[in-house]
């Protein structure tokens, strides 16, 4: 009998210890010394704390939250509008920037914001791995007092006071206050309304209110979000009152809701479109890949796999950029078999065509592609695979056919432009000269014909190569309880959670 | 204590099973598509910036060595750090182990709880009712997926009532037995129909056997008659299952951490494999098989001490 007692004890202890055991977060459950607390739920976790290597939507989203850039888009995401510079000059010539800083800014540990911080955090930006190429238009820096920096650009670039606003280019301490990059990042400070309290990776970030900021104190003392990878779980987690935001609502719930409403992204800034690689067989052949063009009906798409919630794509740049106006087009049957009957396979043709296959919408476009493909004699073949293996053959090029899309991410055409030149035309190889002239016009230009022009440009030198096929627009929703006041999301998913409140 | 002599040669068995493991998920990780580095940094990293990263996490690195150095890493305690979050691996893992032991603890003593009366009643009362009845309860319950019986607590238990916690693991003691109730519930509703359905065959084996035919006949009082016998020799190969159980038992936590998004070592997993974070991946398989041969460790143990005739070869 003792033998079994012992192993009951050491099972009670083991759990009992467990119990007791407490994360660094504990301290102060519920908020901050009992004050408001905001929870939300995200659907995947952070990279990590530096903003020039995020790669995630909520990545960007936590950097927004606890840095600042010099200017930020508007909540509507319209426009850019002040932020740490209270304004700026532009040299005739586009190329000298003058920001004139915001007095009496602080970081999170109190010491003041100066232009020696601005400067570092621009070259960091520029040596980011991710969206270093943003920000290589910067040539040199300089700052001739504690509140003014002058960006000077290797050319003419009047696109540039938009990417500044892009949360990469957030500032950070100069010289990371005297400590290594690895030790900043391990508790960072930004100048920004929250204040990182803990992240706990896979289960939780806290943030605290920066009663400090100098756009005003946030109106929770306390965020809590939580990782919810599970889409079913998030929303019960919505309607059992646990969590008061989720990301990525799922549409098919949005009429479902209770105690809560949908808020949506409008209009969305992403593209799901057909990416075909040009230099292989048999997507190599401009007549087949006119054909395709041809033969899409996006509407049927767009009801078929999205119930609606999506607007059909006719241009691979979102219209919530500025500068692009989409003009529609009907599928034409006839064209599509004359253009097939040109090409070299007049009798038909197979197509491996590769999609992520947690990517519901995607899949299912990608079976009504098959039917609609199927009507001019080309067999396209579904390959859904795993995220990685999808991005691994996406990045070398080692594929036919694929479901891709791309989100922007500041109110401006042109950082979307530059990722089509860096990223091999979005994979798929065609028509890189015609684009990269079309962007060298739209960076130079500020009045907004010459701005839509250039935009023009870039969508006639798409359409013509017809490898990138934009199919729709899906709308991106919130769920969102009804004790949230104040919770506005852009079209590039930007929200400002220091203006969200509860009202329970 | 010399029941116990097979466990120095049990441990040291244990090294070259674990060896194997090792091999099994380095291999696992080089045949998977997905390049680490890749899938860290993103469609709109550099090609550059990606070498980099590889080079900063050894995968420039021939095979064989990366696999040693690894090997070497483990042996002197060293898990390396996360690629995402840049943790150490062993942190990591240790917050989300204690969720796992929770989850695990309570799910297996909700499973005993019911296993044991179910199996009593069904055995004794072999070929009526409620024999009937708890076998097809339990043939029903093997066909429940974890994750439905998960939401449908939601649905139905927790959002009705507002009694429970569905969302993480919570920090208070009694937040915490609100968090793990319905997990615990899930977890047994899984494990509980196999266990019932093997002690109530072992039980009617029991009960049919002479002795006890023998002790009901000279009139031995009942309850410690059926507890410090009846159990005792029924549970042994009710043990040997649920040791033999504990990997299906993990791969249960998998589901219901995912369904109640609990931070252990399933959810952890899950969302390592999608961003190839290849370090935790190999650590938690590890950790998995390390837990899976202490359990039948602990179950053959176990066994000894209750059984005296039992002889467990080393």
């Amino acid at each position: 009998m003792s033998e079994r007692w012992l192993f009951a004890a050491l099972a009670v202890v083991a759990v009992l210890g467990s119990a007791c055991a407490s994360t660094s977060a504990d301290a102060t459950p519920g908020g901050v010394n009992g004050g408001e607390e905001l929870v939300i739920g995200w659907i995947a976790d952070i990279e990590g704390l530096n903003p020039g290597e995020m790669t995630s939507n909520e990545g960007l989203r936590l950097t927004e939250q606890m840095y600042d850039t010099l200017v930020r888009p508007t909540v509507d995401g319209t426009s850019i509008e002040p932020a740490l510079a209270t304004d700026w000059d532009v040299s005739e010539d586009l190329s000298t920037y003058t920001f004139h800083l915001r007095s009496g800014v602080t970081f999170h540990d109190g010491s003041p914001m100066t232009s020696a911080d601005v400067a570092f955090s621009l070259e960091q930006a520029q040596l980011g791995s991710v969206w270093g190429s943003q920000f290589g238009a910067i040539d040199t820096i300089e700052t001739p007092d504690d509140l003014t920096v002058v960006v000077n650009t290797d050319s003419a670039d009047g696109d540039l006071v938009n990417v500044l606003g892009f949360a990469p280019s957030a500032i950070v301490p100069n010289d990371y206050g005297g400590k290594t990059k690895e030790e900043f990042y391990e508790a960072p400070i930004g100048t920004g309304a929250f204040k990182l309290h803990a992240w706990m990776p896979g289960d939780r970030i806290l943030l605290d209110a920066n009663t400090d900021w100098w756009d005003g104190s946030p109106l929770v003392d306390r965020v809590t979000i939580r990782i919810v990878g599970d889409d079913n779980a998030r929303v019960l987690q919505l309607r059992n009152g646990e969590l008061h935001i989720i990301d990525l609502l799922p549409l098919t719930a949005v009429e479902t809701l209770t105690g809560a409403e949908a808020v949506f992204a409008d209009p969305s800034a992403r593209t799901d479109f057909m990416a075909l690689n040009v230099d292989v067989s048999p997507t190599d052949d401009p007549h087949l890949r006119e054909a395709i063009n041809l033969v899409v009906d996006r509407e049927e798409i767009v009801i078929g796999a999205l119930n609606g919630f999506a607007d059909p794509a006719y241009t691979l740049l979102p219209a919530a950029f500025p500068h692009v106006h989409p003009i529609a087009t009907e599928p034409d049957l006839d064209a599509a078999r004359a253009a097939m009957a040109a090409s070299g396979y007049p009798d038909g043709v197979t197509l491996d065509y590769m999609l992520i296959a947690g990517d519901q919408a995607a899949i299912t476009s990608g079976e009504i592609l098959k039917g609609q493909l199927a009507q001019i004699g080309v067999d396209l073949r579904l390959h859904p695979l795993d995220y990685g293996a999808w991005l691994d053959k996406l990045v070398a090029r080692d594929y036919e056919g694929a479901g891709v899309f791309f989100t922007g991410d500041v109110p401006s055409s042109g950082p979307s432009m530059q990722f089509y030149a860096t990223s091999n035309g979005l994979f798929t190889g065609s028509a890189m000269a015609e684009t990269a002239a079309a962007r060298a016009h739209y960076v130079s230009e500020v009045e907004d014909p010459a701005l839509n022009a250039a935009v023009a440009e870039f969508e006639d030198a798409i359409r013509s190569a017809g490898a990138a096929i934009p199919l729709y627009h899906p709308q991106t929703a919130y769920g969102v309880s009804n004790d949230v006041t104040g919770f506005a999301v852009s079209p590039f998913q930007q929200y400002r959670l220091a203006d969200v409140g509860l009202s329970g | 204590m010399h029941r116990l002599r097979f466990l120095p040669k049990r441990l040291a068995q244990a090294i070259p099973l674990l060896l194997g493991v090792l091999v099994l998920v380095f291999t696992i990780r080089i045949i998977t598509p997905g390049d680490p580095a890749t899938v860290l940094l993103g469609p709109r990293a550099t090609p550059e910036s990606i070498a980099a990263a590889n080079a900063q996490f050894g995968l420039d690195q021939p095979l064989p060595n990366q696999f040693f150095a690894y090997v070497r890493n483990v042996v002197s305690g060293e898990f390396g750090f996360s690629l995402r979050s840049q943790q150490p691996v062993a942190e990591l893992l240790g917050e989300r182990l204690t969720v796992t032991a929770w989850l695990i603890t309570s799910g297996t003593v909700l499973t005993m709880l019911v296993t044991v009366p179910a199996s009593l009643w069904a055995a004794s009362r072999r070929g009526r009712v409620a024999d009937h009845g708890i076998r097809i309860v339990s043939l029903v319950g093997l066909g429940l997926p974890a994750f439905w019986v998960g939401v449908q607590l939601i649905q139905w238990v927790a959002i009705p009532t507002g009694w429970f916690r569905i969302v993480g693991f919570q920090d208070s003691f009694d937040a915490r037995i609100r968090s793990i109730i319905l997990p615990a519930i899930t977890l047994a509703v899984s494990q509980a129909p196999l266990l019932i359905r093997s002690m109530r065959s072992s039980l009617g084996d029991v009960l049919s056997s002479d002795y006890v035919r023998t002790s009901r006949a000279l009139g031995v009082a009942q309850r410690p008659f059926i507890v410090g016998y009846l159990l005792r020799n029924a549970s042994i190969p009710t043990i040997a299952l649920l040791a033999s159980n504990v990997g299906f038992l993990l791969f249960g936590a998998v589901v219901v951490e995912s369904t109640f998004s609990l931070p252990g070592l399933g959810s952890g997993m899950v969302q390592a494999v999608q961003q190839r974070d290849f370090l935790v991946v190999q650590t938690t398989t590890l950790l998995f098989a390390v837990i899976v041969l202490g359990v039948n460790l602990l179950a053959d143990v176990v066994i000894a001490l209750l059984d005296p005739r039992v002889e467990i070869s080393s």
